[in-house]
Order: structure tokens, then C-alpha cells, then sequence
């Protein structure tokens, strides 16, 4: 690695330059939209750049919890994550150490399945979905938001506990095994524990799968009493589309728990030293 | 985002060959749920799409059977063939430059050096934001009078583009958000450099290559796998991708500049009833990313190929 | 001890998975749709069958907050006079949520007991049977008959021999000005019958670069085959060839053509509309609303947030559409509907006889939301009340309004024109390219 920057010829100061350059492109429209949100609103809106707005005001904040209904809406997105997180590690790990535990054919052909299922997104199948949704009567239902929980959300996360228990000793599962313990004993006492950093990375993105998915709300769910957090901000939008630093600050409010999530799993899939993909 | 040629790509890092194999079958039965829901809620559903594609239904009465019809009818129709020019636009630029992007980034912050990391979470931060947020901030970022872009435009004289209002800007629009959302190529891109063991490059160096000939004859060869994986990963997202962005913030306007596959399969199914043109819509573009899966396998093979000569 | 806890919790998964073969089963074979039953036929049994209505009745309801306010009134008063029936209001705010929710209610089998929605849209439902007819409750009911009703509004429900819908309201597009604009440019009022000329010169006079609010436009609305047929009307000219029976666009006429390059022509021409970015930075409502636009056209429907918005920051009225030969606007109507899959259908209809009768209008008129549809209302005070906003009220009672036609798929049709109508009012392709292109895109959705 350092060989590599070497042959670039690059010395620090150069490097960091370059690097705030590219920090700057990547956060600066989320510093916008946060700048404008603590701007007072009224009828005008800026015509000359403003970084910092003129006063600073936090009301926006609080009247877009009242108007837009967001706490309602974020407690219905809060719901189904509560609920997909838990079973999307089940499924996952389940699957991810019943692979590791096969036979070499077995292996090779989940690995196969996973990936031609991985080839078919959620987002891009919403339509047949919706009628399978429809059909089984649960449209209106969070559990029509909640079901790829039930497939561990993404075959990618099945993926990377099957890694991850593949690293792992095989004759501790066997003297287990030996010992007795059936599968969900070993799954829960002996392995879990084991991969640790994978079931956090795993859990992140599950979270943030569903707190950030529009597609199914908008379908599938058609009471306002339990619309979702992008719905609500969609609505408020539409609404208040001459009130910007409102829309603002509603985004906001719902980015930050997602930021959050990231910041506090980040560590387990973007650190140098022990990246996701290689665990 | 991950895949089989992965392992036989960077074969070197899963020299651990299979553990031994446990003789408990007791732990076949966890993977009962998982493979159950992925067969109900990804086979069937492509299926079903696909057999839809082939009627009239409107969700009311019983589907009747139409054969190809709705496959001539979208593609004779002159808006459809609008959204499918708009729709390969938008995966022949935002793939490749998001692959480069991802990797551009990942050799520029790789390192280990003071504050690197930091960097790289910028990098993914906006790939965390959901797209419902994504979309409303960018709807205001891009605003052409009162928008931050173009008020800097502005304060540096420089012309100011109508962004979403104007026919050749707006689907750039949905370019520069889908490039800058590359958390995932970015990881992998990491990843993927960081598994080049240094021998290679000192014995490169040893022979006296210079940095550009590292880079052509060690890094990019090396990284050819993981560079098809972002690829194949972001050709498969990239239209669903779509669908909450222009959904929100243009609705295909101006003059279906923006719609692509997917919000045009919603309007047609849901909004008009007509499920089995929005199904035929679902099945083309699954097509189409697998016509752009299958350019991507070319290309790399033909990469690995000159490789060896 | 283990086993068992397997098993159990193999239970549970195939819990799941049961309703998931559940789901997977119905999708293997789409259920058979109950053969629709003849519409006639189903209404009278209602009617007939179920003369005392109870139980709950769902009603799906848009519009802001003021809206809201004034249909929960009316829910809560109809509960007051119907005691054994319970309202389940759902409420979606924005109108073009509510457009896709309607359309997926219906396709998901479960609309509301109660809808509303606009004349335009009631065909494409009533078409494939998913709307029950409701001329005979209306011939049954004690309070409310057909000649209460403005013909204008009532006849545009009635398709195929059926009465599909009741007016909620019978508005109109007009021209809303900003009297503060107008006197600051030194432009007379506009007048009752005054002709485009006169409507074009004002717009002209009042646009302009301003020191504090910036770009002033004298005109500007959203732009759409709505917005454009009545002058199209005015000229002489025709959208399509039968409004009963449509069969192709008659756009391309030299009449049409004509009218709509004069409409183009305020805003590529005279720039006195705002161009593709300046209405994407802030449309022309939100300018109306911030003092920057001299006129704007729209229906009846922005009185309430005029009023609540505007205040008393300029003083504002509304004024006939000019003319291009004889004055015509154009039907702004919703109705209320009762979708065929209704669940309760006799407090279905009593709520709908509330709604679209005097009760019900009454309320939404004194929000100022709707230019009601029932003479008795229309023409009391409660509409047009001198002392509220806009003066001149009675411009939509006073003004010959067309419809547009019927047709099952009109919504898609009226997009696609307003699509090629927006590429020419921004410059991007000449008048007869538009409708030209228009006329083909129409041609396969007529049939």
C-alpha cells in the first residue's frame, strides 16, 4: 500500500488537500441541506449564496415534527425495523451456518442460489410483489413491509455469514454437535458469538434498508395511521413545497438516525484493518 | 454485491480451502426458511412478472392471455422507447463512472495515513441517506434560482444551468446523485486493492517499473475482478435506484426527460390499471441489465485475456 | 430439550412460511374475480335490501389542513344525524397521492366506501365495472333530487346510460389578480368580458425586473390541456371531435392551432410568463401567493389558501377568462362516488346524499374550498359572501363552462397532450408540432 502512494509521489499536505476536495463533494450537499433547514422561513428564499443563514433558528425542527406528523410516521418506521432486524439475523445466520456446516456440493450451490437471487433486487420485482401482496391480503399491513425480513432481507447477508462461520474452527461445532447440543443450541451459544463484527455490519445495513425503503410503503400501505417516515416527508413536501427550510429540516430528521446507524456500525465495514468483504 | 468470480478473481485470498465438513445434518434445517422465502419472494415474483408480461390485467377481473402484444405495443410506442433511450443513458454513464469513481477513491484512500478513515466514511455518508432524503435535498440543491449550485455558479459568473426545468440537464441530475452514493464500490474497491500482496509490487519495482507501469501491470490487472463486481452490482441497482428519486422530485419531467423503466412500470400499472404493460416494462429491464451484465462480462474477459498475453 | 426448542421454533418459521405459500398460492392463481354483477341490479338490491344503514363507512378525503377541518365537521355532523353509523375518515393530503392511492385502492380490492374524484377520472372505474351506478338511490331519496343539481355539473356523471357520481361542486378556471401589481403598473382592473388582447397587454405592463421582489411576471399557471382548452373553446376551436363519443384529437384545426400559439406566445413570445427554470425554482402559485405574479388561473380550489396565505399582504379578486372570441371556461368538478367493492353500501350512500347535499356543501363552501353545485347554495350568500375574499364570487355562476369529454382513458390521453403542450410553451418545439405529435400519441388511446 504505501509502495503504491510512494509511486505516486504525493507528500502529505498534497494529499490531504486533494482528500478535503474530495470529503468536501461528498458532504457538502448534506451541509446544505442543513444549512437551509436552520433558516427562518418566510417568503423569500435566498438569491446570493448564504453558507450560514441570517439568523440561525431551530423552530423548523420542532414545527415539522408537528406538521409533518413525524413522530407518528418515524414510530410506524421504527415498528418494522424493530421487527425485520431480529428475524433478517435469524434467517441470515441460520442459513449462513447451515451453508458452512454442508457437504462441498451443498456449498457451491447455495452460493450459486445467492447469487442469481442477488441478480433480482427487491426494488426492481415491486410490481409482482404488489399482487402477491395484494392477493394474500396484506396490503395495508406492516407486514407487507416487513416480508424480506423473512428471506434475511438480502441473500448478500446469508453470504456473509456463511463467510464468516467458514473462518471459524470446524471441530468446535463438531465436539458441540458430539456433545449433543442441536443446531439452534450451537447456532445460539456457540456460533453467533463467534461473528460478532459480521452480525453488527449485517444488522446496519438491514437497518438501514428499512428505515430507507420507499418503494413498499408507497404501495403497499394505505393509511396515513401508518405510513412510514419517507411517505410522511414526501407528504410534507408536496404540502409545503414553498416552505424549503420545513422540507429541510424533516429530511434531516430523517437522514440522522440513518447517519447514526453508520457511524456507530462503520467501524465493522469500512476500518482498514478488518474490512466486511474480506471477513 | 458480491459473487462466485470473486472467488476464482481473487483466488489467492481464499487459499483456506473448505473446512472439514460437518456430518450433523441437524443443521440442514436452518437453511429451510431462508431458501422457502428467497424461492416465494424473489423466484416466484420474477416469474410471475414475466408471465404477466404476456396479458392484459388490470387487477380486477381475471388476467387474459395476450402474448407478445405488449411487448410490440411498448416497443412501437414512442414515449416507451423515450424512457428506454433515457433509461440505457442512465446506466452507460452512471456505471462506468461510478466504478471509477469507487476505485479512484479507494487507490486515493486506501492508506493508512492519519485521517484516512475519516475520509472514507465522508465518502459512504451519502450512500446511508435515504433516498427519500436524498431526493428532497437534491431538489433543493439544484433549484435554479435559489438553489445552492447554482447561486455559486452565480457568485463565480458562471452560466447556471436549469438543472431539473431544462430537457438536457435533468437527467444529469439523477447522474450526479447516483455518483456520488458509492459507498458500496467504494468498499469493495478497498477491498479488493488492499488484497494485492506487496510482494508483487516490489518485485514489480525491483524491475524497474515506474508508477504508471505498476499501475497497469499490478494494480489494474489485480483489480479486474473486483472492478467487474462493482460493475455487475451497480448495472443491477442502478434502474431501481430510480424509482424514489425521479418519482419524488420529477415525476419524468420535463418532457419524460427523467422517466425511467421503473416509475414509467408504476404509472403504467398502478396509476392506468394496465399491470400486464407494466410487467412487460418490469421484464425489459431485467433484460437490460442483463444485456449490460453480459457487455461487462465481455469486457472483463477480454481484460483477463490480454492479461495473460 | 434442544430438539423440542427446534422444533418449536421450526413451528414458527413455518408459520411464516405457510402464509407465505398462502401468498404464493394466490399468486399461482389469480382469484377469478367475482364475476362484476350487473350494476343496476346490485344498486337497487342496496337500496332496497338495507333501508336502515348502520355499521362504519369509510371516506377517503385530500386537501391541506382547512380541508381536513371542514370534512371532519361534516363527518361529525352526518354521525349526529346518523347515529348508528360511524365515519372512518382517511385522509390523504396531497391531490396527487390521492390520485395513485385511488387508482391502487381499487386495484388491491378495497377502496373506500366513499371516494371522491374528479369528472375526468370517474370513466376509467366505471368502465370496468368498478363503481356503482347511483341514479337509483338518487331517484329514492328523500332529501335530495336530480334538479337540485346544475346540469352543468350533473350531466357530466352521467356516462353510458348511468348516473356514476354527485357533484361535490361545480367550479371553473378563472384569472386571479393581483390588484397591488396592477395599480403599481398602472393597468386598469380587468373587466368582465375583456378579450385576450387586453389580457396580454396587462401581462406585458405588468412584467418587469423589481428592486425587492425581483422577476415579476404578469401572468402564469401550470401548464396543461386544462389550462389551454377554454381559450382553445373561445376561438372557435375543438379538442376533440365528439365530446360524447371521442374518437381522435382536433387539435391540429387552424383554429385551435391559432389559439394556442396566442397562449405560447405569452411566454416565448413576450416573456411575460415565467420560463421552464424560473416555475421549476418556484411555481406560479407559490409567486401569486408571494406578490410576484399579476395573474394566475386556476379554479375555485385556491380560495382557502389564498386567504389564509395572502392575507392582507395585497388585495387580490378574480375576474372571467379573457376571451378569444366567445368567453368559455372550462368544468372544474369532483364527485362523489361509491366504488362498486363498497363494503357498506347503504351508509355509503346515505353519506354521499350528506355530502353532496346542502349539509355537506354547505360546509366546504364556507371555507371558501368549492363553487357549489346545488342552485340553492350557489346562489345564497353563503357563496357569495360580500365580505370575504374574492369580491367577485359571482364570475363562476355568471360563465358558459364546457366540460371536457368522457372517455375511460382520458387521464392518459389529457397527459399526453399537455406533455407536447409544455414543450411548445417553452419554446422546445413549434405549435404544430405539438399537436400533430399529440394527435398521434391520442390515437391509440382512444381505442
Amino acid at each position: 500500500m504505501r509502495t503504491r502512494l510512494r509511486a505516486l509521489r504525493l507528500n502529505t499536505p498534497g494529499w490531504h488537500l486533494l482528500s478535503v476536495a474530495i470529503a468536501a463533494v461528498f458532504g457538502v450537499p448534506l451541509l446544505f441541506a442543513l444549512s437551509l433547514s436552520l433558516r427562518q422561513v418566510d417568503r423569500t428564499l435566498p438569491t446570493t449564496m448564504e453558507w450560514l443563514p441570517n439568523p440561525i433558528v431551530l423552530g423548523n425542527y420542532a414545527q415539522a415534527l408537528a406538521d409533518g406528523n413525524l413522530i407518528r410516521y418515524g414510530l410506524n418506521s421504527l415498528l418494522v425495523v424493530t421487527v425485520a432486524l431480529p428475524v433478517t439475523l435469524v434467517v441470515a445466520s441460520w442459513a449462513g451456518l447451515a451453508m458452512a456446516r454442508s457437504g462441498h456440493a451443498v456449498q457451491r450451490r447455495m452460493v450459486a442460489f445467492c447469487v442469481v437471487a442477488l441478480l433480482i433486487p427487491h426494488s426492481m420485482i415491486w410490481l409482482p410483489r404488489f399482487l402477491m401482496v395484494k392477493w394474500a391480503g396484506l396490503i395495508d399491513s406492516p407486514f407487507a413491509l416487513m416480508l424480506p425480513a423473512l428471506m434475511g432481507t438480502s441473500p448478500l447477508f446469508a453470504l456473509l455469514f456463511y463467510w464468516a462461520f467458514r473462518r471459524q474452527p470446524a471441530d468446535l461445532f463438531d465436539a458441540a454437535a458430539m456433545d449433543g447440543a442441536g443446531a439452534l443450541r450451537v447456532w445460539w451459544s456457540l456460533a453467533l458469538p463467534l461473528v460478532g463484527p459480521t452480525a453488527m455490519a449485517v444488522a446496519a445495513l438491514t437497518f438501514l434498508y428499512f428505515w430507507g425503503d420507499y418503494i413498499d410503503p408507497l404501495l403497499m400501505i394505505k393509511s396515513p395511521a401508518r405510513y412510514t417516515l419517507p411517505i410522511g416527508l414526501s407528504i410534507l413536501q408536496q404540502f409545503d413545497k414553498t416552505r424549503w427550510p420545513l422540507v429541510m429540516a424533516a429530511a434531516v430528521l430523517y437522514a440522522l438516525p440513518s447517519i447514526g446507524v453508520f457511524l456507530a456500525a462503520q467501524r465493522y465495514f469500512l476500518s482498514g484493518r478488518r474490512m466486511l468483504w474480506l471477513s | 454485491m458480491s459473487g462466485p468470480g470473486l472467488d476464482r478473481g481473487g483466488g489467492y485470498r481464499f487459499q483456506v480451502d473448505y473446512l472439514p465438513v460437518g456430518t450433523f445434518r441437524q443443521f440442514r434445517i436452518l437453511l429451510f426458511p431462508f431458501v422457502v422465502a428467497t424461492v416465494l419472494l424473489v423466484g416466484l415474483p420474477a416469474a410471475l412478472a414475466l408471465g404477466l408480461s404476456f396479458t392484459d390485467y388490470d387487477a380486477l377481473a381475471a388476467p387474459s392471455w395476450v402474448g407478445l402484444s405488449n411487448y410490440t405495443h411498448l416497443l412501437e410506442d414512442r414515449i416507451f422507447n423515450i424512457v428506454l433511450g433515457n433509461s440505457v443513458y442512465f446506466l452507460a454513464l452512471s456505471v462506468p463512472l461510478r466504478v471509477l469513481g469507487a476505485f479512484a477513491l479507494a487507490l486515493w484512500l486506501g492508506g493508512e495515513r492519519r485521517g484516512a478513515g475519516g475520509y472514507r466514511a465522508i465518502v459512504y455518508l451519502p450512500t446511508v441517506i435515504p433516498d427519500a432524503a436524498t431526493a428532497l435535498m437534491w431538489l433543493w440543491i439544484v433549484n435554479p434560482l435559489y438553489g445552492p449550485i447554482n447561486l455559486i455558479l452565480k457568485s463565480l459568473g458562471l452560466p447556471q444551468p436549469g438543472w431539473l426545468a431544462d430537457h438536457d440537464s435533468a437527467r444529469l441530475v439523477f447522474v450526479m446523485m447516483a455518483c456520488l452514493q458509492i459507498g458500496e464500490g467504494f468498499v469493495v474497491a478497498l477491498s479488493g486493492l488492499k488484497g494485492i500482496p506487496r510482494s508483487y509490487y516490489q518485485a514489480a519495482q525491483a524491475d524497474g517499473a515506474g508508477a504508471l507501469a505498476l499501475f497497469r501491470h499490478v494494480t489494474l490487472p489485480l483489480a479486474l475482478p473486483w472492478i467487474a463486481l462493482v460493475a455487475v452490482r451497480d448495472t443491477i441497482f442502478a434502474l431501481p435506484w430510480t424509482f424514489a428519486v425521479s418519482s419524488i422530485m420529477t415525476g419524468g419531467d420535463p418532457f419524460y426527460t427523467t422517466l425511467f423503466l421503473p416509475l414509467y412500470a408504476r404509472i403504467q400499472s398502478v396509476d392506468y390499471l394496465k399491470f400486464g404493460l407494466g410487467a412487460a416494462a418490469t421484464t425489459l429491464m431485467i433484460i437490460l441489465a442483463a444485456v449490460a451484465l453480459g457487455l461487462i462480462g465481455l469486457a472483463a474477459r477480454r481484460g483477463w485475456y490480454a492479461d495473460e498475453t | 430439550m434442544q430438539r423440542s426448542s427446534a422444533f418449536r421454533s421450526g413451528a414458527r418459521f413455518s408459520v411464516f412460511a405457510a402464509a407465505l405459500i398462502l401468498a404464493a398460492c394466490g399468486a399461482a392463481a389469480p382469484p377469478t374475480a367475482a364475476p362484476a354483477p350487473r350494476p343496476a341490479a346490485t344498486a337497487i338490491a342496496a337500496a332496497t335490501v338495507a333501508p336502515a344503514a348502520s355499521g362504519i363507512v369509510s371516506w377517503m378525503v385530500a386537501g391541506d389542513n382547512v380541508e381536513f377541518d371542514a370534512y371532519k365537521r361534516i363527518a361529525a355532523a352526518f354521525e349526529a344525524a346518523n347515529p348508528a353509523i360511524k365515519v372512518d375518515l382517511v385522509y390523504i393530503p396531497a391531490s396527487a397521492d390521492y390520485r395513485n392511492r385511488l387508482a391502487a385502492d381499487f386495484a388491491s380490492g378495497s377502496p373506500s366506501d366513499v371516494v371522491f374524484m374528479n369528472y375526468q377520472r370517474y370513466p376509467t372505474f366505471a368502465d370496468k365495472n368498478q363503481l356503482a351506478p347511483l341514479g337509483d338511490y338518487l331517484a329514492r331519496s328523500a332529501t335530495l333530487k336530480e334538479s337540485d343539481f346544475y346540469a352543468a355539473a350533473m350531466d357530466t356523471y352521467k356516462w353510458r346510460g348511468s348516473t356514476w357520481c354527485l357533484p361535490g361542486n361545480m367550479s371553473s378556471a378563472v384569472i386571479y389578480y393581483n390588484k397591488k401589481l396592477f395599480d403599481g403598473a398602472k393597468v386598469g382592473h380587468p373587466k368582465a368580458n375583456w378579450t385576450w388582447d387586453e389580457f396580454v397587454a396587462s401581462a406585458r405592463a405588468i412584467s418587469r425586473d423589481d428592486p425587492s421582489l425581483g422577476r415579476v411576471y404578469g401572468y402564469g399557471t401550470e401548464i396543461s390541456l386544462f389550462r389551454v382548452a377554454p381559450y382553445v373553446w373561445s376561438a372557435g376551436g375543438e379538442i376533440v371531435d365528439s365530446n360524447d363519443a371521442p374518437t381522435k384529437l382536433s387539435l391540429e384545426s387552424d383554429k385551435a392551432v391559432a389559439s394556442i400559439q396566442r397562449y405560447v406566445d405569452l411566454q416565448v413570445k413576450y416573456q411575460a410568463a415565467p420560463s421552464a427554470v424560473a416555475e421549476k425554482a418556484e411555481d406560479s402559485l407559490t409567486r401569486f401567493m408571494n406578490g410576484k405574479l399579476g395573474m394566475y388561473m386556476d379554479s375555485r380550489r385556491v380560495v382557502p389558501l389564498f386567504r389564509d396565505t395572502i392575507k392582507d399582504s395585497f388585495d387580490w379578486d378574480v375576474v372571467a377568462l379573457p376571451s378569444q372570441g366567445t368567453s368559455t371556461s372550462i368544468l372544474h368538478s369532483d364527485g362523489y362516488c361509491m366504488p362498486a367493492a363498497a363494503k357498506n353500501k347503504a351508509a355509503g350512500w346515505k353519506l354521499i346524499e350528506f355530502a353532496a347535499g346542502p349539509p355537506g356543501q354547505t360546509t366546504m363552501t364556507k371555507i371558501g374550498r368549492l363553487v357549489p353545485s346545488l342552485k340553492a347554495i350557489a346562489e345564497s350568500p353563503v357563496f357569495l359572501d360580500p365580505n370575504a375574499r374574492p369580491a367577485n364570487s359571482k364570475v363562476w355562476l355568471e360563465t358558459q363552462i364546457r366540460p371536457v369529454p368522457s372517455h375511460k382513458n382520458w387521464p392518459a390521453i389529457e397527459t399526453a397532450i399537455t406533455k407536447e403542450l409544455e414543450k411548445a410553451y417553452y419554446g422546445v418545439q413549434p405549435v404544430k408540432d405539438a399537436v400533430q405529435i399529440a394527435g398521434k400519441q391520442a390515437e391509440t388511446l382512444f381505442k
